[in-house]
């Protein structure tokens, strides 16, 4: 409950607010399944064994694909910046990348380690970061260290590191 | 049969998610990590759990229609009996182990997430330490657990290890999903912007 109070109250905009609670909350979602499971399998209560074994599937199925189901946010999010990137242009007719940061495996592209490039952040594109991270210096190149961390490929880094086409 | 169809289909839905999930991974990292192999683990796990059962149901069903409700024993009842016990056992294990897989791969995940996060390791290694023990406890209590008796004076003893198994996979769940985020991961995006 603890992030998702946090993710709420924090200024990020209303739809990072629900992608961010929406993936803090997973694991919370097979509680419930827990929950009815032990509200089935009490002793005081008799209980089919068939739906004992079905409550304890459901949790094991549904546990197994919470835990897969953050990935998804990959595809979307790379498609939506796949497609937002070719429609943009900036002033000198070259492509503009709107969003030069690749989504990591769990879609948060916005995530950012102190590794990424400060370039980048003054152009208000880091909603969120790891705060601790930037108490020093990184001890790598940027482009590694933040793909390390937040398993960004670090053939996508070659974009971030270089110049921006504005 | 309703039992059975919700089963496989949600066996199906957790394995095509999966390996999108495996596939994904391998085109955004070209190789799998820690967290990837405990949700295989998990897999492993619901699938033999899901086997086990379609093979020992019957079996099973027989058991307890015999202590729950009073019908007459069958032949080989004995046999029966203590398939069914060993049965008990096996799922159980399967089940917790599959369920602390999950767990220890969303805490994998946060690990790699906040692994420069100094102040927080702390608590991170705390729940890590509490999930593993707390798995220790939920297979040593699940001796308590036959699924047979139901009035013996193991039945005490059962229903403190019931009790026991919920509350930890409650709690272990919800402090790996409260360890996630440290209050200080998150920075308000004006705040940032202006400091920079």
């Amino acid at each position: 409950m603890i992030p998702l109070a946090i993710a709420l109250k924090s200024q990020v905009s209303t739809k990072q607010k629900l992608a961010l609670a929406g993936v803090f909350s997973l694991s919370l979602i097979i509680t419930v399944f827990s929950t009815v499971r032990f509200a089935l399998n009490r002793p005081t209560r008799v209980s089919s064994p068939s739906w004992i074994q079905t409550w304890t599937t459901i949790e094991q199925s549904v546990s197994v694909t919470v835990a897969c189901l953050a990935s998804f946010r990959t595809l979307v999010i790379s498609n939506k910046q796949h497609s937002s990137r070719r429609n943009e242009k900036n002033e000198n007719g070259s492509t503009l990348r709107k969003d030069r940061f690749p989504s990591d495996a769990f879609g948060f592209s916005h995530l950012r380690s102190y590794g990424a490039s400060p370039t980048l952040s003054a152009r208000g594109s880091m909603d969120i970061e790891l705060l601790e991270t930037r108490h020093g210096p990184p001890q790598r190149t940027a482009g590694s260290k933040v793909a390390e961390v937040l398993a960004i490929p670090k053939a996508s880094f070659a974009d971030l590191e270089a110049p921006y086409a504005v | 049969m309703t039992s059975q169809i919700i089963t496989w289909v949600l066996l199906a839905v957790a394995l095509a998610f999966f390996t999108a999930r495996i596939l994904i991974r391998l085109k955004v990292y070209g190789h799998l990590k820690v967290d990837d192999g405990l949700v295989i683990l998990a897999v492993l796990c619901l699938l033999a759990a899901d086997i086990l059962w379609e093979v020992t149901k019957d079996t099973a069903i027989a058991v307890q229609k015999v202590h729950i409700f009073h019908e007459s024993r069958p032949k080989n009842f004995q046999q029966d009996l203590s398939n069914y016990s060993r049965y008990i056992w096996a799922d159980a294990y399967l089940f917790f182990t599959g369920i602390w897989a999950v767990k220890g791969a969303f805490l994998a995940y946060y690990d790699s997430l906040t692994r420069r996060l100094v102040n927080f390791r702390w608590a991170w290694w705390a729940v890590v330490v509490l999930t593993i023990l707390t798995y220790i406890g939920s297979l040593f209590a699940n001796a308590f657990l036959d699924g047979i008796h139901f009035t013996s004076p193991i039945a005490t003893l059962k229903n403190e290890a019931i009790n026991y198994q919920f509350s930890v996979d409650f709690l272990t769940d919800v402090l790996s999903t409260s360890s996630n985020v440290p209050r200080k991961i998150v920075r308000p995006r004006g705040k940032l912007t202006s400091r920079r």
